[in-house]
């Protein structure tokens, strides 16, 4: 299976949006681009579908919305950074920083619940987070995804 | 009720637990709070063991932890039931009371498989306990 790194098709460093909503627009846009999303209004029902039903706010400032749909072409990741929080109503209450979205294709389930375990697993360090929320580009992204994953 | 938690650890994953949950929590409308739980002293003597360092061996079990947490909220997602998901590494009861007083849970559901001493988790937790055999 594909690294998270090999994953990641969008990086966006400063999120211009506001709102849950906002930002899933903002990440979801570039996909819809890269054709990688074929249809921008099922995914989002999907996506926001998720949502209502979960909390995709993980704590730590960091937030994973996902979703596995018809409208995704293959498995990819896009990341976003907040520098003002987005309220994502994560289990600590705390605003979402780090946002990493998933789409999925229907059938792609066994590599999609591994993705999403990888990504909360190297979420969860301290140090990752903090790099994430420090880097300067986007190389500096990928070279800190590539080190949580060794 | 409105809110559930589902206690789960490596050696006491059930698809029974998690199908009687899912199917309480659906019909009385609850959101299920799922605690995966690490316990040190395994990951510990895993290692050594394996002859592996304890970092190693906690960073296999924790994305084995959170796949498991995934594939729960997938079937939740699946069934409609509103779930959020945790995964903690440290003593049972106690982390189990504090997500009740936190999270203002109603009942804590477990498997009977799990290496909690249950007699001590029903005199000191808050909520309901329920046992799934």
């Amino acid at each position: 299976m594909e690294s998270i790194r090999e994953l990641l098709e969008v990086i966006i460093l400063k999120l211009k949006s506001k709102d849950k909503i906002g930002v899933i627009k903002e990440l979801t846009s570039p996909l819809l681009k890269k054709g990688v999303i074929t249809d921008e209004e099922e995914f989002l029902k999907a996506i926001l579908k998720r949502e209502n039903l979960e909390s995709t706010g993980i704590g730590f400032g960091v937030a994973i919305p996902h979703a596995r749909t018809k409208s995704a072409k293959k498995l990819v990741l896009a990341f976003g950074r907040s520098m003002e929080g987005i309220d994502f109503s994560s289990i600590d209450g705390k605003p979402s920083y780090l946002v990493f979205l998933i789409a999925a294709p229907e059938d792609k389930k066994s590599e999609y619940i591994l993705t999403l375990a990888r990504l909360s697993k190297i979420l969860r360090r301290e140090d990752i987070r903090r790099s994430l929320r420090n880097a300067k580009d986007e190389e500096e992204v990928l070279q800190t995804i590539e080190r949580a994953e060794k | 009720m409105e809110r559930i938690l589902l206690y789960i650890d490596e050696k006491s994953r059930s698809k029974k637990t998690v199908d009687w949950v899912l199917k309480i929590a659906k019909v009385l409308k609850s959101r299920v709070y799922v605690l995966y739980l690490l316990y040190s002293q395994r990951i510990e003597d895993k290692a050594k063991r394996l002859k592996k360092r304890a970092e190693e061996i906690r960073s296999e079990m924790e994305e084995e932890g959170w796949s498991y947490l995934y594939k729960i909220e997938d079937e939740a997602f699946e069934r409609e039931v509103k779930v959020s998901l945790f995964l903690e590494e440290g003593e049972a009861i106690s982390l189990i009371n504090s997500m009740v007083e936190s999270y203002e849970i109603g009942m804590v559901v477990l498997g009977i498989n799990s290496g909690i001493e249950i007699e001590k988790l029903i005199r000191e937790s808050k909520a309901s306990i329920a046992i799934i055999k």
